[in-house]
C-alpha cells in the first residue's frame, strides 16, 4: 500500500517536472502587424503576439522619436482593442519618425518584435465615408441616381489640416464586376441611363492626399422604377414613321407606276420612215413592206425629161467620121457629163488639160485639116491619122481596146454623128481625150481656114433616154432651144454637124467639115460613121458668118453657158 | 471730390508696390499649395526609385542608420501637430515655410542625378525656386510694416556641404527622407494658412 502511494507521488512529481521542462518557455516573438491614424492627430499600432510560452505573457510597447534617444512606453493598450497600443493626440507627432517595439515577457523570459519605424504622415487611413444615400431623381433627360455621403468622422477637412478624396462604385445586384468611379473632392455623384427595373448596389470610400484607402462603405441599395428611355422611344417614334412614309410611297408609286415608267424610262424613238408599217414588220412580210415602198405614178412617164444629163462631146479634127449604124452602136465616143470634168480619167482627161492640150495641138492639126481638106474632093473614106500619141495617157494608147475603165464606163458608148454631109470627113489628128468629137462640115471648107483656125467649139446635148440597148439617146440642146425636134442619137440615123454658132434668128450655123479623133477602135466606126453621114441631107448648112456676140471655143463649137 | 483724387495715386502707388488683390491673394494660395503637393509627389517617387536601385546589403545599411539620423532642417522650430499649427499665427506659419524652401534650395541640387522619369537634372531645385518666390510675395502681402522682409525671413538652416562627401547611399537616402518630410510640411502649412485666408474653399 504505502509502495503504491510514494510510487504515484513519484511518479505525479516526475510528470509536472517533464511538463514544466517542455512547454514553460519563453513567450515568442511578437510582431508589429500594422500602425494607423484615421485622421492624422492620432494613430494606433497592433502587434501579432507569439507562442506564449505556456506562461502567461505581457506585452509592452515601446517607442522613441526620431529626434532623441527617450524610449517611451505605449500608456493606451485598451482603446483600440486587445494587443494594440493607441497613441493620443499629445502622443503623436507629425512628420517625425517613430520607432516602436513590441516586448513580450512571460516568467521564462522575454521576447522583442522587429523595431518599426513609422511616420503618421504616411499611414493615415480615415473612416469609411458616413451616410451614403442613393436616390432616384428625375430630369428632362430622363431618370438617374444620386448618391451622397458625408465625410469621415475626425476628418478636419476645414481647417485644410487633411484632404480627402473620394471613390464610388456601383453595380447591378445581379452583376459580378462592379463599376469605379473617381469622384475627387466633391461628396454627390450622379448615375445617369440606370437600367429600367433594376437593382443597383453602391460604395463609397475615401483617401487622404498621401495616404491610404478608406474600408468601402456599407452598401445601399436602390430600385428603379420601370420605364422607357428617351431614346429609345425617338428611335420607335423615327421607325414608325419610317415605315408609314415608305408605305405611302409604294402606295402613290403604285398608283402612278405608268407615268413613274414613263419618266424614268422614255420610250425610245423608232425610226420612222414614211410608208413603212412598223406592224408590217412585225409581221414579217418582207414583200408587203417592199411593195409599200413602191410610190405610185413612180417613176413619171415622162421621166424621160428628169433624165438629164449634159454631156460634152469632143472630137479631134484631124480624124475623119466614119458613120455606119449598126457599127455606130458597137460603141465609139464616150460621152462625158458636163458636170464630171475629171472623173477617174486622170489628169490627163481633165477639161483643162484638154484645152491646153488642144491649144498646144491647133497648129498640128490646123496643118492636119488643111491637109485633110486638100484632099477632101476624092477622099471618101476616112483614114484615121493618128497623131504621135506621146502626149497621150497610156489609156489612150492606139493598141488599147476604146473601151476604158473609167467612170464614164456606166455610160453606154455612145456615137454621136456630126451633122450629114458627103463630104464629112472624119479624120485623126492629135488626139484630144477620148470621146473627143469635133465634127466639122466640108460646107465650110472655104472658109475653113478661117474656121479651122478658129478654135474649136463643143456641142452639148441632152441624154434624152436609153434604148433597150443600152444606147444613149441625146438631143443636141441647141435644136431643144430652137424648139426644133430632138434627134436621136442613134448615128445610124441621123446627121451631126459641128455647131459653128447661132444666129440671131436662133439658127444653128454648123460647120460642113468633119474633125474627130477616134483612137485605133474607131477607126473602123468613123469611116462608117462619115458614111452613114453622107448619105444624109444636112439639116443645116450653116452659113460662114459667124454672129457677133458668139464665142466659140477653141474646138469650133459653141458654148452655150455664154447665152 | 479731393479724397478721391488723393485716393488714386495712393492706388496706383500700392499697385506698384505689389499690392495684391484679395482675390489674386486666395489665387497664389492655391496656386501654392498645388504646386508643393506636386513637389511633394516628386520626392516620394525619388525615395522610391532610390530604394529600389539599392542592394540589400545597403538597405540593411540604411535602415540601421537611420535610426540615428538626424535632419539638418530640424533647427528651424515647426509645429508638429495640428493644435500647434491652429495656435501658430498666419505669418508664422508662411514664414517657417519659407525658411525650409530656402533652406532646401542649395542641398537639393545633390538629387539632380537621382531623378529619373524625363524629368530634368535640377527640376526639383526649380520648382523650390518658384515657390519661393511666390511665397515671398504672399508673405509681403501680410507683413503689416513691423520689419522688413528680409529680416523677417532669416536664419534658414544651414546645410552642411561635407555630409555627402562620401557618397554614402546611407546619407544620400537621409537626405532624401528629410527632404520629403519637409516638403510634406510645408505643403500642409500652405494649405491651412490657404484655408485660413479662403475659408469658402475648404468646405466640410
Amino acid at each position: 500500500m504505502r509502495r503504491n502511494i510514494a510510487t504515484d507521488l513519484i511518479l505525479s512529481i516526475l510528470f509536472s517536472v517533464v511538463t514544466n521542462t517542455v512547454c514553460i518557455t519563453p513567450p515568442g516573438k511578437p510582431k508589429i502587424t500594422s500602425c494607423r491614424s484615421p485622421e492624422k492627430e492620432t494613430f494606433t499600432c497592433w502587434w501579432e503576439p507569439g507562442y506564449d510560452g505556456g506562461l502567461p505573457t505581457t506585452y509592452a510597447l515601446y517607442y522613441r522619436l526620431e529626434t532623441s534617444e527617450t524610449v517611451y512606453e505605449c500608456s493606451d493598450y485598451h482603446t483600440a482593442g486587445p494587443n494594440s497600443c493607441y497613441f493620443n493626440k499629445n502622443d503623436t507627432s507629425i512628420w517625425v519618425n517613430y520607432n516602436i517595439t513590441v516586448v513580450a515577457t512571460n516568467r521564462r523570459g522575454t521576447n522583442y518584435s522587429d523595431p518599426v519605424d513609422v511616420d503618421v504622415v504616411y499611414i493615415v487611413q480615415p473612416h469609411t465615408p458616413e451616410n451614403v444615400t442613393v436616390l432616384v431623381k428625375a430630369d428632362e433627360q430622363g431618370p438617374y441616381l444620386r448618391v451622397s455621403w458625408e465625410k469621415p468622422r475626425n476628418a478636419d477637412t476645414s481647417s485644410g489640416w487633411i484632404t480627402l478624396v473620394y471613390q464610388l462604385r456601383v453595380k447591378l445586384k445581379n452583376q459580378d464586376e462592379w463599376e469605379e468611379h473617381d469622384v475627387g473632392q466633391q461628396k454627390t455623384f450622379n448615375v445617369f441611363s440606370p437600367h429600367s427595373g433594376g437593382t443597383y448596389m453602391v460604395q463609397v470610400r475615401c483617401k487622404p492626399d498621401h495616404g491610404l484607402w478608406s474600408e468601402w462603405s456599407t452598401t445601399s441599395y436602390i430600385q428603379v422604377p420601370d420605364y422607357i428611355t428617351r431614346e429609345r422611344s425617338m428611335w420607335i417614334i423615327i421607325a414608325i414613321f419610317t415605315v408609314l412614309v415608305f408605305i405611302i410611297l409604294t402606295w402613290i408609286l403604285n398608283l402612278k407606276r405608268s407615268s413613274v415608267k414613263h419618266c424614268l424610262l422614255p420610250p425610245v424613238p423608232g425610226p420612222k420612215i414614211i410608208g413603212i408599217d412598223r406592224n408590217l414588220l412585225k409581221n414579217g412580210k418582207s414583200e408587203d413592206v417592199f411593195n409599200a415602198l413602191v410610190i405610185p405614178g413612180f417613176p413619171p412617164s415622162d421621166y424621160e425629161d428628169l433624165l438629164v444629163e449634159y454631156l460634152e462631146v469632143y472630137d479631134s479634127e484631124n480624124q475623119e467620121l466614119m458613120l455606119d449604124g449598126k457599127d455606130l452602136q458597137e460603141g465609139c465616143l464616150k460621152l462625158k457629163s458636163p458636170s464630171d470634168n475629171d472623173s477617174g480619167r486622170g489628169s490627163c482627161d481633165s477639161h483643162t488639160l484638154l484645152m491646153e492640150k488642144v491649144a498646144k495641138e491647133e497648129p498640128t492639126l490646123e496643118s492636119s485639116q488643111q491637109e485633110v481638106e486638100a484632099e477632101t474632093p476624092s477622099t471618101a473614106s476616112l483614114q484615121p491619122e493618128y497623131a504621135q500619141p506621146s502626149a497621150w495617157p497610156t489609156v489612150l494608147a492606139p493598141d488599147q481596146p476604146y473601151q476604158l475603165d473609167s467612170p464614164w464606163k456606166s455610160l453606154p458608148d455612145v456615137f454621136i454623128s456630126p451633122p450629114v454631109s458627103p463630104q464629112l470627113k472624119c479624120t485623126t489628128g492629135p488626139k484630144h481625150k477620148k470621146g473627143l468629137y469635133e465634127p466639122s462640115i466640108n460646107g465650110l471648107e472655104g472658109k475653113g481656114d478661117s474656121m479651122v483656125s478658129s478654135p474649136r467649139t463643143m456641142e452639148y446635148v441632152e441624154v434624152q433616154r436609153v434604148n433597150q440597148q443600152n444606147v444613149l439617146l441625146l438631143r443636141p440642146l441647141a435644136e431643144q432651144n430652137l424648139g426644133s425636134h430632138t434627134t436621136s442619137v442613134e448615128m445610124p440615123e441621123e446627121d451631126y454637124s459641128k455647131v459653128k454658132g447661132v444666129t440671131s434668128n436662133n439658127v444653128l450655123l454648123l460647120q460642113q467639115e468633119v474633125s474627130t479623133q477616134y483612137i485605133s477602135d474607131q477607126e473602123e466606126t468613123c469611116p462608117m460613121m462619115q458614111q452613114t453621114q453622107l448619105g444624109k441631107p444636112v439639116v443645116h448648112h450653116p452659113p460662114a458668118v459667124v454672129p457677133s456676140g458668139m464665142q466659140l471655143t477653141s474646138n469650133g463649137y459653141v458654148d452655150t453657158a455664154t447665152y | 471730390m479731393a479724397k478721391v483724387c488723393l485716393l488714386l495715386p495712393a492706388l496706383l502707388v500700392l499697385s506698384s508696390m505689389g499690392h495684391v488683390e484679395p482675390s489674386e491673394n486666395q489665387r497664389l494660395f492655391r496656386h501654392a499649395a498645388d504646386r508643393m503637393k506636386s513637389l511633394h509627389l516628386m520626392a516620394v517617387n525619388m525615395i522610391s526609385d532610390f530604394e529600389n536601385s539599392l542592394d540589400f546589403d545597403d538597405r540593411v545599411e540604411i535602415g540601421s542608420n537611420f535610426l540615428l539620423s538626424n535632419c539638418f532642417s530640424d533647427s528651424i522650430q515647426a509645429p508638429t501637430n495640428r493644435e500647434e499649427i491652429q495656435k501658430s499665427t498666419l505669418l508664422k506659419v508662411l514664414r517657417i515655410s519659407y525658411q525650409l524652401l530656402v533652406s532646401w534650395e542649395y542641398p537639393s541640387q545633390a538629387f539632380s542625378g537621382t531623378l529619373t522619369n524625363s524629368l530634368k537634372p535640377n527640376a526639383i531645385t526649380d520648382r523650390l525656386t518658384d515657390l519661393k518666390m511666390g511665397l515671398r510675395i504672399i508673405i509681403m502681402e501680410h507683413l503689416t510694416g513691423q520689419s522688413t522682409v528680409e529680416e523677417y525671413l532669416s536664419a534658414p538652416a544651414v546645410f552642411d556641404e561635407s555630409y555627402l562627401n562620401d557618397g554614402a547611399p546611407g546619407k544620400i537616402y537621409s537626405l532624401m527622407a528629410c527632404f520629403r518630410r519637409d516638403i510634406h510640411r510645408v505643403e500642409t502649412f500652405l494649405r491651412v494658412a490657404h484655408c485660413r485666408v479662403s475659408p469658402k474653399e475648404c468646405l466640410p
